[in-house]
């Protein structure tokens, strides 16, 4: 489903992610581990075509969003990166709700205005989602008037309607206290059925309970890359022994 | 009182006049201005500098000039206006300058995650414009903006260069003929009355768009 091969990208010649490969089948639960600034959140933002990657192949659902042509990243056409995007969904750090639309406005923008549905089908399908993800008493609200759990329920309803194959979370608990997290990590096991759910996050509880697999990055390569179980009882690299224990 | 009457229709010519060089400036000016900022913001280098030229000769010169420079200097390259259309053509550009720069500043100021959202969502460039960015630019810049509306009513008296009789221009002939500010301070009046109801349509519209944070 996902397939990364190696991946190379630096910011003004300083090197960020230097040959990452890994692959992700339906079902899987990834979670990119490493500590601040060893280029998880650059990894996740090539994936999703936010950042052009210099080197490597990305293939999304067996179609490509760039290739690896001699030590060269080349990108499918427009047509064809706009295709593979709506495989993928993304949901931010700071969820990026658009502040001026209510709840369910949010959800339904992209149905509507990119995928040309039905005003009323849209909202239909929201309303469901919003109901399972047990917001629907917030859909006419505006996102100033959620807190940062019920933000990132909208965030995640207005990823999850457009049923993506790929859904990624950019640090999904960094803001919420830690009582809400349980109810996320249920959120991320309960729509992982059917994609891939990449999450990056430097909450080695929060990677326990919920991923299902676990890539370590380090410096911008990955220096561990296993089952959940594996990794947490029996880390192989010292790097990562530090960041369970921390 | 009787006096005040009698002064009555060269007045209300006067403010028609005015009123109608205000508005048509408006509606021309602001989609000229929100173009302006795009350009300016534009990726194409040619663009965006020419745009930047054309803000600073709108910003750099005074508006009067370019009144001047339309009516009187343009019919020599064989580009003739009437009085009317050479104010307002000169009044367009002026202030659509003027906007370009708030709305950039406006455009500007709109956080860049909204722009990924919108990205990773498939919306198209120009409806993540017109319905995440446009939306939130205009409240931002609704402040800025009404100062600019105020003063564009009181610039309009500056068409007297090229002969127009709007209401500053009524005013003084009444007040020279009669030799009396009466004329004068009715025309403040109309000023007043004009601005005092900008004012309140703006504070209406920034109510409308305080309905989110």
């Amino acid at each position: 489903m996902l397939e990364i091969k190696d991946l190379y990208k630096s910011f003004k010649e300083v090197p960020v992610l230097k040959g990452i490969s890994f692959t992700a089948e339906k079902g899987d639960i990834l979670g990119i581990l490493g500590s601040s600034g060893v280029g998880k959140t650059t990894l996740l933002r090539c994936i999703n075509n936010l950042e052009k990657c210099d080197r490597g192949t990305i293939k999304i659902t067996g179609e490509f969003l760039c290739r690896d042509i001699n030590e060269k990243s080349m990108y499918s056409s427009k047509k064809e990166i706009l295709e593979i995007r709506k495989k993928l969904g993304l949901v931010f750090q700071s969820f990026n709700l658009f502040p001026h639309m209510s709840v369910l406005e949010n959800v339904i923008e992209a149905p509507v205005n990119a995928f040309n549905m039905n005003k009323e089908e849209a909202a239909k399908n929201a309303r469901a989602v919003l109901k399972s993800l047990n917001l629907l008493e917030k859909a006419d609200s505006y996102p100033y008037q959620l807190s940062g759990g019920q933000k990132q329920r909208a965030a995640i309803t207005r990823a999850l309607v457009l049923n993506p194959d790929i859904l990624c979370f950019d640090e999904p608990t960094s803001a919420l206290d830690p009582e809400l997290r349980e109810g996320v990590a249920r959120i991320i096991q309960d729509i992982s059925e059917n994609r891939v759910i990449l999450l990056i996050t430097h909450d080695v509880s929060f990677a326990k309970r919920v991923c299902s697999r676990i890539i370590f990055i380090d410096n911008g390569e990955i220096i561990e890359d296993r089952l959940k179980d594996d990794f947490f009882t029996n880390p192989l690299e010292d790097k990562s022994k530090n960041f369970i224990n921390a | 009182m009787r006096y005040v009457i009698t002064l009555m229709p060269s007045m209300l010519q006067g403010l028609f006049t005015t009123f109608n060089i205000f508005l048509i400036t408006l509606l021309l000016s602001i989609p000229l201005g929100i173009l302006a900022a795009h350009s300016r913001l534009s990726k194409i280098k040619p663009i965006a500098k020419f745009t930047e030229f054309y803000i600073l000769i709108m910003r750099g010169t005074p508006l009067l000039l370019q009144i001047v420079f339309v009516f009187f200097g343009l019919p020599l390259i064989g580009i003739t206006f009437n009085r009317y259309s050479a104010s307002i053509f000169a009044f367009v550009l002026n202030y659509g300058a003027y906007f370009g720069e708030i709305f950039r500043s406006g455009i500007e100021s709109v956080d860049k995650g909204q722009y990924e959202a919108a990205l990773v969502l498939s919306l198209k460039p120009y409806k993540t414009f017109i319905r995440i960015i446009l939306p939130q630019t205009i409240k931002r810049v609704l402040p800025a903006a009404a100062n600019e509306v105020i003063t564009l009513v009181k610039d309009t008296s500056l068409v007297y260069i090229v002969g127009l009789g709007e209401l500053l221009r009524a005013g003084k002939i009444a007040s020279n003929r009669d030799a009396s500010l009466i004329p004068l301070t009715l025309v403040a009046l109309f000023y007043l009355i004009l601005t005092g109801l900008l004012t309140k349509i703006f504070m209406n519209l920034e109510k409308r768009y305080s309905y989110y944070l």
